[in-house]
């Protein structure tokens, strides 16, 4: 009888003992309450303990990072642009029980997060134009500006009413709506169209160009070659000249004589007629011994 | 009343109750042996391992006391006290980002916007040209603790941060630097705009290389961007035509020129040789005649005379004394002296 009521009496203990103990892991908070209404938040892991046999419960709350893509929305900008756009949001617990009071569970947290920055994203982008969003110029894109004027909007709101930390809202995708994509087809072909047939006139004129040069270049240099082939010649015809000159110019009529004679030799053959007086020096002993 | 009188056989009783208590005690024996074995082998279970590749993590009663345990032997608490995580830091995953432009099968939320309204997605780039980006993450885990317990869901993170960050690149990019020269730009803003965002969260990730593995123009206008390839080449191979047609005929012109050039100056030497040559003869000659003037230059003229006359057919001598004709005289070659 006795060793019954040690025994019982032992169960009892180690019953209280592993209900009242409990762990809490690194990757979690808890919230321990008296049948539903929160007694006691544990921020850090390890061994806790509580009152036994299920009159405290533990609520475990996940303390990670969260990652969730918010739904497809299409929103006008400023300039009346129609952008179809996602976000990814980044949060963690921060107040586990107005999170746990709030929203309860990760699905009911990323739904009621998604709902209230898409209401945000068409207030913020509405003051933004497209070329704030896309740009080709430095610095003119302002997506960056964007995401953070988001986050400043909904930070705050979202500590105190759900207490939920959001890091990070980032745009993941940008899109038009359909009717703009296809308008932006239509101009994406023109403009390749303009683009091709800007290459090829391109190449033709470069081309055109080089062969003109090309032309030019072989003209000039004929050219060139005549005028110093022209000079050259001359100066040989005025060094033959000048050499000439100074031999013949020793004795003049010795040379009109001497070329005379080699100019009659080239101009006479068999056929030519020659009519001679008897008083050309030829026959200057024709008729007389002693000459004339 | 009957006596429990003493056996009759006392030795044999004696016998069977030595023979019961010392099974008792072997049973019992048995029993400490097996419980101090039980305890040994509960102790025992907390030796782990922790392989090459990893890092482990000591918890007790779930908090981390130590986060850096090397690869070998290490001794934890035996459950429920004690347990180990470990983390293969040192394995570089690979992870194909492809839902920028998200595939109509998913059933994420924007899977079934993008199903239901049959419109594929892409990323817009700075000159409002629509692109889709495929692209290649390698990544390895760096911070045990953070990757454990300060982030979950890495994959999709890595996934959302990576896309996010595309559409920031690509959105200050002209189209047609997209494919080629500004490759290596993206690839260098993505990583390290993912590195920033990564370490910024505490995601205990890094990234170790993004690539571009595709970026494509739509389907629809796919051949349009092709052309504008096609015209490139064509424009150059205009111009390298003309350069051919340059490189033949420079060459040929200027071995035109040259050859004038060669032409002239051989007919400068030609002259001045020439009328060195004559001028000498001249000269040579001079110099003999000067000698004897009058019989040199009889000489001359009659060398000349008998040289060309006879082989002149017609010749008519003409008696001009008195300044009238009076007949014809007609001689007669008489053939080579």
């Amino acid at each position: 009888m006795r060793k019954l009521a040690i025994l019982l009496t032992l169960a009892v203990v180690v019953t209280a003992a592993w209900t009242s103990a409990f762990t809490v892991s690194e990757r979690e908070m808890a919230i321990v309450s008296l049948f539903g209404d929160p007694k006691r938040i544990v921020e850090d892991a390890g061994l806790e303990f509580k009152a036994p046999f299920g009159i405290h419960q533990v609520i475990r709350i996940d303390r990670r990072m969260n990652v969730f893509e918010t739904q497809v929305i299409q929103l006008m900008l400023k300039d009346r642009n129609p952008v179809i756009v996602t976000c990814y949001v980044t949060w963690r617990v921060s107040e586990p029980l107005a999170y746990y009071q709030s929203l309860g569970d990760r699905t009911n947290a990323e739904l009621k997060l998604g709902d209230l920055i898409n209401s945000e994203m068409g207030t913020v982008l509405g003051q933004y134009n497209l070329e704030d969003v896309i740009n080709t110029e430095e610095g003119a894109v302002r997506l960056d500006e964007i995401e953070q004027q988001l986050v400043a909007n909904i930070a705050d709101r979202a500590a105190s009413t759900f207490g939920i930390d959001v890091a990070r809202i980032g745009i993941r995708r940008l899109g038009y709506p359909p009717i703009v994509s296809k308008a932006v087809f239509d101009r994406m072909k023109a403009e390749r169209e303009k683009e091709a047939s800007r290459h090829r006139a391109e190449g033709k004129e470069k081309a055109a160009t080089i062969e003109a040069e090309t032309d030019r270049e072989v003209s000039e240099i004929l050219a060139t070659a005549y005028r110093d082939a022209e000079v050259i010649k001359g100066e040989g015809d005025s060094e033959a000249m000048r050499i000439y000159a100074d031999a013949y110019g020793q004795d003049q009529e010795f040379f009109l004589f001497l070329r005379s004679l080699e100019a009659y030799e080239q101009v006479l053959d068999e056929n030519s007629t020659v009519v001679l007086s008897t008083d050309a020096d030829l026959f200057r002993y024709l008729e007389s011994m002693e000459g004339r | 009343m009957s006596e429990t009188a003493p056996s009759p056989d006392p030795d044999g009783a004696d016998l069977l109750r030595q023979q019961a208590r010392a099974s008792l005690r072997f049973v019992v024996r048995a029993l400490q042996v097996a419980a101090a074995l039980g305890v040994v082998v509960y102790l025992a279970s907390g030796i782990r391992t922790v392989r090459p590749d990893e890092v482990g993590v000591a918890l007790v009663c779930g908090r981390a006391v130590r986060t850096d345990l090397q690869p070998g032997m290490h001794y934890v608490l035996p459950w429920p006290l004690g347990a180990i995580e470990r983390v293969p830091v040192k394995r570089v995953e690979r992870m194909v980002v492809d839902d920028i432009s998200p595939s109509l099968a998913t059933d994420s939320a924007s899977g079934a916007y993008y199903k239901r309204t049959g419109l594929k997605s892409y990323c817009v780039t700075g000159d409002n040209n629509l692109v889709h980006v495929t692209f290649t993450l390698q990544y390895v885990i760096a911070d045990p603790v953070d990757y454990l317990y300060r982030s979950r869901d890495h994959d999709e993170l890595l996934r959302h941060l990576a896309s996010s960050a595309v559409t920031h690149a690509i959105a200050r990019i002209h189209v047609k630097d997209v494919q080629t020269v500004a490759k290596g730009d993206i690839e260098e803003e993505i990583r390290s705009r993912l590195a920033e965002d990564l370490d910024a969260l505490d995601a205990g990730i890094a990234i170790a290389s993004v690539e571009l593995t595709e970026v494509a123009p739509p389907a629809k206008v796919q051949k349009y961007f092709d052309d504008v390839v096609n015209a490139q080449m064509d424009a150059a191979k205009m111009v390298s035509e003309a350069e051919a047609y340059r490189n033949s005929k420079l060459p040929e012109a200027k071995g035109r020129a040259s050859r004038l050039v060669q032409e002239a100056r051989a007919y400068k030497q030609q002259q001045v040789s020439h009328a060195e040559g004559e001028a000498e003869r001249f000269v040579a000659q001079l110099t003999e005649y000067r000698k004897a003037r009058r019989v040199s230059r009889e000489r001359l003229y009659l060398d000349f005379v008998t040289r060309v006359y006879p082989s002149l057919h017609n010749k008519i001598v003409v008696q001009t004394d008195g300044g009238e004709p009076i007949g014809d005289i007609r001689l007669q070659g008489q053939g080579k002296r």
